[in-house]
């Protein structure tokens, strides 16, 4: 049976970095708009009406847009939102990719004008840090400490499966004095 | 005494439903007199959204909660068994004490009958995002959830102050936890299926904090049908399952300060309004009672006669269950609370949204995936798997198929453009997997009746629905996978113009914009003919709209979804030119696998149906079950 657990144990610990691997961006190539662009879109250079531009779908400009929160809604990004606070922020994203920024100086800018509120998730330093470790902690820790609280918690039994002598009379033990608790 | 507390709740009972059926009457002649109708009602409200205006704000939604309550109350006080006869006292004053606290609040800060003299003409309009068809039954669906918690909850108590659980507590606070799940199931199912056509922008599930306090009731009451499980057939785990049925309507309760107080959506928001302090009082003193109760009492619930052999075995793969349920509570509760703490403590705003709780969500999934394929397979006390290996190799090589299946149909390679692919194929072949082995579970079981289904379903019915349920789920998860995949697309078109995104030919109208008027709201619409491109079929004459209400100067979304099981095309209007009406832009958004959701949540909640309809645990309390409980009690 302890092999079994190795196994299983062994097995968990093999997929963590493998899931920690798939969890890792990949690198998109630029995709091609399947749309055929009218010659009024190329008049305008790809200008839509109200900020709502084809070139929103630009993969590059999409990951940086998925990870700035929507100031005026709840639990979305400004990618998934048309309020026009979040289309201003969407513009703000295209300015600075017309100035060559990269994904990071992009989110740094952002997070020094508007503060780290403007993310999407708390920045991994200093108190946020509990907001990470803590659930980490309690996934890993977690399983250990039943293990180690119950699970290893073994019944003595003898050669025929049965209780051994000692434990049953230890167990009525406790029984009588947990009655006896209870009457007094 | 035991009567006329009975009496008592009854009439507490009929006196909430007579509030409650005033105020539906308020509503329905428009009476402005009264000012929660006067807010949330207007002359131009379709008859239909009269009746949801009922709980479409706080007051409302309080009294229908005090409704349900008192409801779940007086049916819990009238159907308890002989067997609970000793602990009823502390359940109907359990009870009592809660509605007690939802009074003082309907006196105080919310009550619904402040009036509003001279009645103006018209009211100002119901919040237009609700008027929607799911707005109208996903909250009482909910709230019955929530409040189906409520007699487990009271139960709880009443075990730890009479000092000892009967059989007939457990098959009770079976049913109702059952109940409960049910409901909760169906009612936020429901909530991500308004989020889903109503808000556009294409997803159902975005964990913002009202979500997320639905959810957490939800996990607990989960876990606590889990851990009455062990205590069903070996008596462990007694005390687990009175925590979890304080835990779970302590959660829902959680879950409407949450919503209600506006906590989390602006911290400033909380000083000013006098209901979040009382309920932060409230929900300090649940704790403090509840936990001093617990402390002072449960010694005196024994522990069960029957060898605790944790190991490999059935009952610690449901203790594992279990916390995997609790934990993502936890993070849950973490994640929706993180943000009030830290600008607490540090002063500092953040955020914390979607990302943060998709980083761990599959990690739990993962461990769900395993515990459920596994975990159904394995025997109380025993470390052996009867047709281990068969099951378990023989689901390897059945998922290999099925997950090429899925990979072909739900369009993986196509729509990965947003997802890791790796974990796509892991979660894929890994959900498939558990299937396999549950299949093969129920047919081994089914062999050894030698294939007598009579007997079968007649005997495992509670068994069955939690088959169906976990199938479910597996499904849930298949489907899960498929929305962190997706294509969006914006387009800009004129009138006759068309454009083709994933195989399929949108035809934008000659005519552009029309305007028309459905119900109260102005339509601003679009007619999007969409082709399938293989064999030039129209599928569906889309017509995605704007809408705007007479009440407010805000357009709402009117998205036109369309598709098949395997994916949805999601059309959303996102603008159009005021003037002319013949530019558009549209959003199209293929999301993978959002009927499979759909589908596979409906098995759950049949799956918890047929659990709830088994005949020799929970319905008849009395009747004598052979097994290892009613040997050793």
């Amino acid at each position: 049976m302890k092999r079994l657990r190795l196994a299983v144990a062994l097995g968990f610990m093999s997929f963590a970095p493998m899931s920690a691997w798939a969890q890792m961006p990949e690198s998109h190539p630029p995709v091609t708009p399947t749309t055929q662009p009218s010659p009024e879109d190329l008049d305008t250079g790809l200008k839509g009406l109200l900020g709502s531009d084809r070139k929103d779908n630009d993969i590059y400009f999409r990951d940086v847009a998925k990870e700035l929160r929507c100031p005026t809604c709840t639990g979305l990004s400004v990618l998934e939102s048309d309020a026009s606070f979040s289309v201003q922020i969407k513009d703000q994203v295209h300015e600075q990719m017309k100035l060559g920024k990269s994904k990071d100086e992009i989110i740094k800018y952002f997070v020094e004008r508007y503060g780290p509120w403007i993310l999407r998730e708390p920045p991994k330093e200093g108190f946020n840090l509990l907001a990470w470790g803590v659930p980490i902690a309690l996934l890993i820790g977690g399983p250990i400490l039943i293990w180690l609280l119950v699970w290893r918690r073994k019944v003595q039994f003898n050669a025929h499966g049965v209780r051994s002598t000692e434990a049953l009379i230890k167990e009525m033990h406790d029984r009588l004095l947990l009655m006896k608790e209870k009457k007094g | 005494m035991y009567l006329s507390s009975k009496l008592a709740i009854t009439v507490t009972c009929a006196s909430v439903l007579v509030a409650s059926g005033l105020l539906i009457w308020a509503f329905y002649h428009r009476d402005y007199s009264i000012a929660y109708v006067f807010k949330n009602s207007s002359n131009d409200l379709p008859a239909f959204y009269t009746l949801t205006a009922f709980w479409s704000s706080l007051e409302g939604s309080h009294t229908l909660w005090t409704a349900l309550l008192a409801i779940m109350g007086t049916i819990a006080v009238w159907t308890s068994s002989r067997d609970n006869e000793h602990i009823m006292p502390y359940v109907s004053a359990s009870i009592q004490a809660v509605l007690a606290w939802m009074f003082y609040l309907a006196i105080t800060h919310s009550d619904p009958f402040v009036l509003n003299l001279p009645a103006p003409p018209n009211g100002r309009g119901m919040n237009e995002l609700l008027q929607n068809y799911y707005m109208a039954i996903h909250p009482p669906l909910l709230f019955t959830g929530y409040t189906l918690l409520g007699v487990p909850f009271a139960y709880s108590i009443a075990a730890l102050c009479y000092g000892d659980i009967t059989e007939g507590w457990l098959k009770t606070i079976r049913r109702w936890t059952l109940a409960a799940f049910i409901f909760l199931t169906a009612g936020i199912t429901l909530g991500g299926r308004w989020a889903y056509v109503e808000l556009g922008w294409a997803g159902y599930w975005a964990w913002d904090p009202v979500e997320n306090s639905s959810f957490m009731p939800w996990l607990l009451a989960t876990a606590l049908l889990h851990s009455l499980l062990v205590q069903e057939k070996l008596g462990h785990l007694k005390r687990l399952s009175i925590v979890l049925g304080i835990g779970a309507f302590f959660m829902s309760y959680v879950g409407t300060f949450l919503t209600r107080s506006g906590v989390v959506s602006s911290v400033h928001s909380f000083a000013e309004s006098p209901i979040g302090p009382n309920y932060l009082y409230y929900l300090a003193g649940t704790v403090l009672i509840s936990s001093g109760i617990y402390a002072f009492r449960a010694p005196s619930i024994l522990p069960s006669d029957t060898e605790k052999v944790w190991g490999v075995s059935k009952e610690s793969a449901l203790v594992m269950t279990q916390f995997l349920l609790l934990s993502f509570a936890a993070i849950v509760f973490i994640g929706t609370m993180f943000p009030i703490v830290s600008e607490a403590i540090t002063g500092q705003r953040i955020s914390v949204q979607a990302p943060y709780f998709n980083m761990f969500a599959p990690w739990v999934g993962l461990g769900l995936i395993l515990g459920i394929a596994i975990g159904n397979l394995m025997r109380y006390q025993s470390d052996k798997i009867p047709n281990g290996k068969v099951i378990i190799l023989g689901a390897i090589v059945f998922a290999i198929p099925v997950t090429l299946f899925l990979i072909y149909m739900g369009d993986v390679m196509a729509t990965k453009k947003t997802s890791s692919l790796i974990a796509q194929l892991v979660g894929l072949y890994l959900a498939s997997w558990a299937i396999g082995c549950l299949f093969g579970d129920i047919y081994f079981r089914l062999k050894d009746m030698r294939f007598k289904f009579g007997l079968f379903f007649d005997r495992n019915l509670a068994y069955f629905g939690g088959w169906v349920a976990h199938i479910g789920m597996m499904i849930a998860i298949i489907g899960f996978l498929g929305n962190y995949r997706g294509l969006e697309e914006r387009v800009t078109v004129h009138a006759g113009e068309n454009f083709s995104f994933f195989g399929y030919r949108f035809e934008f109208g000659q005519e552009g914009i029309q305007v028309k008027q459905v119900l109260n709201a102005t339509h601003y619409e679009a007619h999007l003919k969409i082709f399938r491109e293989k064999d030039n079929v129209m599928i569906e004459d889309a017509h995605p709209a704007q809408s705007r209400y007479p009440t407010k100067d805000q357009v709402f979304n009117e998205i036109a979804i369309t598709g098949n099981i395997w994916h949805d095309i999601y059309v959303v209007l996102v603008d159009f030119d005021k003037v002319s009406g013949k530019r558009v832009t549209f959003q199209v958004n293929i999301n993978p696998t959002v009927r499979i959701v759909w589908g596979a949540i409906v098995l759950m909640v049949i799956g918890g149906i047929i659990a709830l309809l088994d005949k020799y645990r929970g319905n008849r309390s009395r009747d004598v079950v052979a097994g290892a409980w009613e040997v050793n009690s």
